[in-house]
């Protein structure tokens, strides 16, 4: 379970995250929706350390942190028990797509070298791609990429993946593959953390809908209800203006 | 009529100024080789701002970069024996600096020389990679130090070793400097002989020749090097 406790984030003088609440159980999928500059991105980055929290606290199990002292074992001890998926892929440039896969189990976990690469490979069939184990980041589609780095990310085992808007950068007919292996993840209860605009994808994966504006949550509500009854005037204005834009596709 | 140089009499020089040679590579390699490592704590002391060290990197580099390598190999030549001489007073040692051969004030200089012009490269070649890669190597609970070696610094000998070779090849050609502080290498050995026989003129073509034919060695094992180095832009790896 993952608690975070009224949490700040600043940079410099821009305040991102005005004092935040959340909560994610065991096996939950929560999405987590907003217009750009919400800070949306920023809260995923504080939940892994990868930017350290200005004040609050953030709760992982039994690993108990408070930005104002945090200790080196506690940052190591948070990042291995997460993981993250980013906008960019990410994937090690210099490591071919089981090498990617393997890499933390081998350096982090300290697992015999052979060993990793099975279960690397096993991975990558799992995301659709045990064609691909020997090719390079360069040599992958944007899809192929981020499948990948999803693999990366779920081989091992964390209590919570990360996913910063994960298909954003992708071409739109690549977009259905790797929802698809991130729904095959949801299935299979992995505790998941997804900003992302796909509104459609965001109704039909998660069980629980977070709408973020200026820093802060305006609402939250289960995928089901949140879409059909809004309560907030902030969500509703947001939720029209997709709307709208969807109808120009149709 | 003779010509203007006598071809058997450069061919007869070449043994003789051919022994500077594994004294001019081995000044390069090992002074590259502690300057690489020299380079690379510069570039991280730059790089993750580390007070007080990074304003003494910051002086070293400027130091050596605005002076002659000529005018530090004098420094090292005739200052490493003071200091030594001036620790031996202070403390009660008794190091023999007389027993010291030149080629080591020559290393300490070259090192230092390279050190500071690597520092610079490397920099630059770390944060030639992306961010990225960094962000992810940490967010799969990666330290610094594993960063560094599996993800980081990898990528960026591939992005600095065109650069790096540069150096190389440059520093290779430098060691003809160390001949002001009588090590018998290439330059040294031909000046050796040539003041024998007064025929400069052919003792130093021969001295070029020989350096070109090295760094024309070099720059072939750096193509290969580049180009093993590259395989992982073609997309698949071909064990």
């Amino acid at each position: 379970m993952i608690e975070i406790k009224n949490l700040h984030k600043y940079f410099e003088n821009h305040h991102v995250l005005k004092g935040l609440d959340l909560t994610v159980s065991q096996g939950e999928t929560v999405a987590v929706i907003g217009p750009s500059g919400s800070g949306k991105s920023t809260l995923l980055r504080c939940m892994n350390l990868l930017e350290i929290p200005s004040t609050g606290e953030l709760r992982l199990d039994e690993i108990h942190i408070n930005a104002r002292h945090i200790s080196k074992t506690d940052l190591l001890s948070i990042r291995k028990n997460t993981a993250m998926v980013f906008q960019n892929y990410n994937l090690f440039a210099n490591k071919t797509a089981a090498e990617n896969i393997a890499e933390a189990l081998i350096t982090v976990r300290k697992m015999n070298k052979r060993i990793a690469m099975d279960i690397a490979q096993q991975m990558l069939k799992k995301v659709g791609l045990e064609n691909k184990a020997d090719h390079y980041p360069s040599g992958l589609s944007g899809g192929q990429q981020q499948r990948v780095a999803i693999g990366r990310a779920l081989v091992l085992n964390p209590r919570v993946v990360l996913f910063d808007e994960p298909t954003s950068a992708l071409d739109p007919e690549l977009v259905q593959e790797v929802l698809q292996v991130i729904r095959n993840a949801a299935q299979e209860h992995v505790t998941m953390v997804i900003v992302t605009h796909e509104l459609d994808f965001a109704r039909d994966v998660a069980d629980r809908i977070i709408f973020m504006d200026d820093g802060k949550i305006v609402e939250q509500n289960s995928a089901a209800e949140f879409f059909i009854n809004p309560r907030q005037e902030r969500t509703i204005k947001f939720l029209e203006k997709f709307k709208q834009q969807n109808m120009y596709y149709i | 009529m003779k010509g203007i140089l006598d071809f058997s009499y450069m061919i007869q020089s070449v043994p003789t100024i051919a022994k500077g040679i594994p004294i001019s590579i081995s000044i390069a390699v090992i002074a590259f080789g502690f300057g690489i490592m020299i380079g690379l704590i510069g570039a991280l002391v730059k790089i993750y701002r580390i007070p007080f060290l990074k304003e003494i990197t910051n002086v070293y580099v400027s130091f050596i970069r605005g002076t002659p390598l000529l005018v530090q190999i004098f420094l090292s030549y005739y200052g490493i024996p003071l200091a030594i001489r001036h620790i031996n007073e202070q403390f009660g040692t008794e190091w023999n600096i007389s027993f010291i051969p030149a080629i080591y004030f020559i290393y300490v200089a070259f090192a230092l020389n390279a050190g500071a012009y690597l520092t610079e490269t490397i920099r630059a070649a770390i944060m030639a990679v992306d961010r990225g890669q960094l962000e992810a190597s940490y967010s799969v609970g990666m330290t610094t130090y594993q960063s560094m070696r599996q993800i980081i610094l990898p990528q960026a000998l591939k992005v600095g070793l065109p650069n790096i070779g540069n150096h190389f090849i440059a520093m290779l050609k430098d060691t003809s400097l160390a001949f002001a502080a009588s090590v018998p290498e290439i330059m040294g050995m031909a000046k050796i002989i040539a003041g024998r026989t007064s025929r400069f003129f052919e003792v130093y073509i021969v001295a070029a020749l020989l350096y070109w034919l090295i760094c024309i060695v070099l720059e072939r094992l750096l193509a290969v090097l580049e180009r093993r180095l590259r395989r992982n832009e073609r997309g698949v790896k071909h064990d």
